[in-house]
């Protein structure tokens, strides 16, 4: 008797499961555009999209996300796996996205459906509560064609609605933006251009490859004779040519410091016009140019506290 | 694609319309007479989740219709499907017991 009463609980629970889990079927159900786009986000990816229309004159109470999905189908009816709930009752649009390695072979009959999830509707019957679309040639079409079909869809769209989803240049508008987002997650990166607003990151090129254009000059300047006696002495003296550079460069602004204070008298005029004494060592090779600067710069504060600023204490 | 069956077709989701509804931008983007034809945006989702007679009897009443036999003709129900739609807009309370 105890497993009688069990059994007939437990047909009863399953039947009433059923009845919870029941549907009606929608008034009508199509597809109006269908296509595959490829190399979308990165070379060999697919995106399968779909205007599609499940019609009900009084929406079900059920969530369209528990009730209706997009199903990529192999030519020989055989399910390729890639399915994805609707976000919307009535005329709408949905999408696919494939990766690469999930890409399906190029221009091939695949099945694209619209239909109810096998759970809540049995049986699932074609032009009730099921379409299906067979991928033709014209189906597949180049990334370039991705805005312009877009567009035309949501003038589509806009008319059956009898909302504004386009400006009148034909970008679409933030409504717009957002239910193309929402059926194709990432369209605002893919084909920004078709976007009243849309946002981008900056190029920057960050160069790598850097020039020794400076250090040509500054070798093509200081020429072989010169290059190659202040190595020799370098060599000589165990340092380094710049140090002989450096020098050099010394010498040369004692000795013209030392003519200019002769003729005035002025260690002003002196420190100025020996100072001179680095650029062009720099510009004859002497002496790098980072150098020179350096020591222009101490040369200009000596400079500075010495005789300007003692002119006004 | 089926396209303007009077007020029969819903051609666009009232989940959609309560999410325009509910954000500004795109509230402002539709104008003040958005979804005029059925009375409103919440006219539109009231009515979207009624029976298709229900909705056909009020549209019928808002056209002028002011008795069965001329909500009849309007819509084109039976005589069963509009006393049905009557019914349930009475129970709403969207259309007075005459």
């Amino acid at each position: 008797m105890g497993k009688r009463v069990l059994v007939l609980g437990l047909v009863l629970f399953l039947a009433f499961c059923g009845i919870a889990l029941a549907i009606s079927n929608p008034d009508a159900i199509s597809i109006g555009s269908v296509a595959v786009f490829e190399d979308v986000v990165e070379p060999g990816d697919q995106l399968f999209f779909v205007r599609y229309d499940v019609s009900y004159s009084s929406e079900p109470s059920e969530d369209v996300e528990d009730a209706f999905l997009m199903a990529i189908y192999n030519p020989d009816g055989t399910t390729t796996g890639y399915t994805r709930p609707l976000n919307y009752y009535q005329h709408n649009i949905i999408s696919i996205y494939l990766t690469p390695s999930q890409a399906l072979t190029w221009g091939s009959a695949y099945r694209v459906r619209v239909m109810g999830n096998p759970g809540l509707f049995s049986p699932l019957t074609e032009g009730t509560n099921m379409f299906t679309k067979i991928l033709g040639v014209d189906d597949y079409k180049g990334i370039e064609l991705l805005g312009g079909y877009l567009i035309e869809q949501a003038k589509d769209l806009q008319t059956d609605w009898g909302i504004t989803l386009l400006t009148s240049g034909d970008l679409l508008n933030t409504t717009g933006a957002m239910y193309f987002n929402k059926a194709i997650p990432g369209i605002y990166n893919i084909v920004p251009d078709i976007f009243q607003v849309s946002s981008s990151f900056p190029s920057i090129n960050v160069t790598t490859n850097w020039t020794t254009e400076g250090e040509d000059l500054w070798l093509e300047h200081k020429g072989p004779a010169l290059n190659a006696a202040m190595v020799d002495i370098a060599d000589w003296l165990g340092t380094s040519p710049n140090w002989i550079g450096i020098g050099i460069t010394s010498m040369l602004a004692m000795i013209f410091g030392s003519t200019v204070y002769a003729i005035t008298k002025n260690p002003g005029y002196s420190l100025v016009f020996s100072t001179l004494t680095l650029p062009l060592a720099a510009w004859g090779g002497l002496l790098e140019m980072t150098i020179w600067i350096v020591v222009f710069m101490v040369v200009a504060v000596i400079f500075g506290i010495i005789f300007i600023q003692g002119r006004f204490t | 694609m089926p396209r303007d069956e009077g007020y029969r077709r819903l051609p666009m989701a009232t989940k959609m319309v309560e999410e325009i509804s509910r954000s500004p931008s795109m509230r402002s983007e539709q104008g003040s007479g958005w979804l005029s034809d059925w009375g409103g945006p919440s006219q539109y989702v009231a009515m979207g989740k009624a029976p298709m007679e229900a909705r056909l009897v009020y549209y019928a009443l808002q056209e002028g219709a002011t008795d069965e036999a001329s909500i009849g003709i309007h819509s084109g129900l039976s005589v069963g499907d509009v006393s049905r739609g009557l019914s349930y807009l009475r129970g709403k309370g969207w259309v007075k017991e005459s």
